[in-house]
């Protein structure tokens, strides 16, 4: 009998390992994050509790080779990771997108065997914590127009500048930053929390409000030649680790979706209104078949492009049009679940309208909606409509 | 040292039970089936006294239809060394006597095993003579229901908990323990424990090699549901409840 959590049979394409994968973080999610995260949320703090577990789990460096102590997983792996840490919440999930696309990536892509042996086993494990310095305040969509520099003195670097918006910067020990050097070329550095840097917590945040987000600032800090990514030339490198983290996103996304489709069809059924079940009514059930269709589209999307990558087949056309579509479905779910909610749907306690809020934070982080849509503009009309 | 844990592979106990159409049998399509609870407990306490001797061998062997495979990669995973699947489609018709059988012909087979850990209970069929008919059988010692274990020189320390308290036996091994809801949490698989499960050995067995002969002695007429609840009635006072105890539920 066909149900709606796997409407499409999708099950049947995945293997024992990577069913044995989604129960053990589905489990990890349900008894350890879903049952504490609303009180950090509303505390405005990241559960640091919950990294020993992240780490012990596998589930940061899923994708990156065991050498360099990763889980020597798939694409695939990593989005069934980061689809049920954000049924839980996407501080979680950000968190682990940041460690394991953002910080990870960038050393195994672009940095020596040095720095790979030095830095990526402690990440994976979690004794290191890294954030990634691209945004900054007057550069969001457009990185190229970044002011923090990178002036070369010697064997040493010397990097000015304020990133902002950046995931996990106040717990981190390490901050890979991008800057442009004498030559104008975006280079990139792992730079260590003793070299220097100091961080601000940004509050007031009113989305994402379970993760650590801060500034980044950069006064004249000095960084040996040995920490730069030696492979890491132009914008191009920063993007590469972006759309890692984005692949991760989309399939993020579909985890708020389903969870908002399990907890707006079991409440539909249970709440009686009128005498009947709001499940029941045809109002309920346009929202509900709505919500399904969101759901589903969004999870083949997550799976067609993790099947595309493992093909070597993945555009990054692809992934803008998966993040794109992913987070407003998901968005547009998360409304509508809160309206068969009603009143209770804005309580903390049904976790719908927590859902819904970062999902502001996520729709404009690591390219906005705008953003990928001009780039699906671009590849349908050849022409660029970035900058005039 | 050779460790077995014997789990059954029963529904999902969060699911929402639903009866098949001529109330035979409940309806299996939509059920996700899990290892049992106290299955579970006993191999926690398996893998951690793994966890001590890391050069104890770990069995884990259940019985059921093509896809109990997926729990046995979850026990793999969770850093069991051998796994062993008796290929039974319709394994809850069979009695406990029946299963008690085929487990005695796999232990003959593949054994001997210092430890046989099994549920207390089977959670589906509420049965938990298992333990006993294996013992008798294989001639054994056992103990029922038991929380924790530890391994001290041939033995076994397990723990109990009883209506007068908790006690704390010394069993000599080979032994088989059933164990009941431990005091500690599961561990989830980890991506390693999943990536190190890729190259052990998930084993099917088919009936036949076991050279047993076995009858489906379970024959379901006919389930009911339990009664739905009724609403609550709020009452005011004493007065009132006494009224509805006399005039209503007649017990007065």
């Amino acid at each position: 009998m066909l149900k709606y959590e796997d409407f499409f049979l999708l099950d049947e394409k995945l293997s024992s390992e990577y069913k044995v994968l989604r129960e053990s973080v589905r489990k990890f999610v349900d008894n350890e994050v879903i049952p504490i995260i609303s009180e950090y949320w509303e505390n405005g703090k990241f559960p640091r509790r919950l990294i020993s577990k992240i780490a012990e789990l596998g589930l940061v460096g899923s994708y990156m080779p065991v050498e360099y102590g990763g889980g020597g997983f798939d694409k695939l792996a990593y989005g069934i990771i980061t689809r049920e840490l954000e049924r839980g919440d996407s501080g979680i999930r950000s968190f682990v997108s940041v460690q394991t696309s953002l910080v990870m990536y960038p050393i195994l892509t672009f940095g020596s065997e040095n720095q790979r042996k030095k830095y990526l086993p402690k990440l994976a494990s979690c004794e290191v914590i890294g954030c990634f310095g691209l945004t900054e305040p007057d550069a969001g969509s457009d990185p190229s127009s970044m002011k923090t520099r990178a002036y070369r003195k010697g064997n040493k670097w010397i990097l000015r500048g304020t990133k902002m918006w950046i995931t996990n910067a106040n717990i981190s020990d390490i901050a890979i930053i991008w800057a442009k050097d004498d030559d104008n070329i975006i280079r990139g550095f792992i730079v260590e929390r003793d070299m220097g840097y100091k961080t601000k917590e940004m509050k007031g945040k009113i989305s994402l409000r379970a993760s650590d987000t801060g500034e980044v600032i950069l006064d004249d800090v000095e960084v040996p030649e040995e920490n730069r990514l030696p492979f890491a030339e132009g914008l191009k490198a920063p993007l590469m680790c972006l759309n890692q983290a984005r692949f991760g996103i989309a399939w993020g996304a579909v985890g708020i979706a389903q969870f908002c489709l399990e907890t707006a069809l079991k409440y539909s059924k249970e709440r009686i209104m009128f005498s009947n079940p709001i499940a029941s009514y045809q109002l309920t059930q346009q929202k509900l078949a709505d919500i399904l269709t969101y759901t589903q589209n969004a999870n083949l999307i997550a799976y067609r492009i993790a099947e595309l990558e493992k093909e070597g087949k993945l555009s990054h056309y692809h992934i803008s049009y998966a993040k794109r579509y992913n987070v407003r479905a998901a968005k547009v779910v998360s409304e509508m679940a809160r309206s068969i909610l009603g009143a209770n749907g804005i309580m903390l306690d049904y976790h719908i309208m927590r859902h819904m809020t970062n999902l502001e934070a996520v729709e404009t982080y690591e390219g906005t909606y705008e953003i990928h849509t001009l780039i699906l503009g671009e590849f349908l009309t050849g022409m660029e409509s970035f900058r005039k | 040292m050779r460790i077995l844990n014997i789990f059954k592979r029963v529904p999902d106990t969060y699911a929402e039970i639903k009866l098949s159409k001529d109330n035979s049998d409940i309806d299996k399509e939509n059920l996700n089936y899990v290892i049992d609870p106290y299955g579970e407990y006993a191999m926690e306490t398996s893998l951690r006294i793994k966890d001590k001797d890391s050069s104890i061998e770990l069995v884990v062997l259940t019985i059921g239809p093509e896809n109990s495979t997926e729990l046995l990669r979850n026990a793999l995973a969770l850093g069991f060394d051998i796994s062993y699947l008796i290929k039974y489609e319709n394994y809850e018709k069979l009695s406990p006597l029946a299963l008690s059988k085929i487990y005695i012909k796999f232990i003959e087979k593949y054994g001997p095993f210092d430890i046989i850990f099994l549920p207390k209970v089977d959670i589906d069929t509420n049965f938990h003579s298992i333990c006993g008919y294996l013992a008798g059988y294989l001639n054994i010692n056992f103990i029922t229901s038991i929380t924790t274990a530890e391994i001290v020189d041939n033995h076994a320390i397990v723990e109990r908990e009883t209506s007068m308290g908790k006690e704390k036996l010394k069993i000599k091994t080979p032994c088989i323990l059933s164990h009941d809801k431990a005091p500690y949490e599961i561990r989830l698989a980890s991506l390693k424990g999943i990536m190190l499960s890729k190259k052990k050995p998930i084993n099917i067995i088919e009936l036949s090699e076991l050279e047993i002969k076995i009858e489906e002695h379970i024959i379901r007429n006919t389930l009911r549901l339990p009664p739905q609840r009724k609403g609550v009635k709020f009452l005011n006072n004493a007065d009132e409840l006494i009224k509805v105890l006399k005039e209503e539920i007649k017990i007065l």
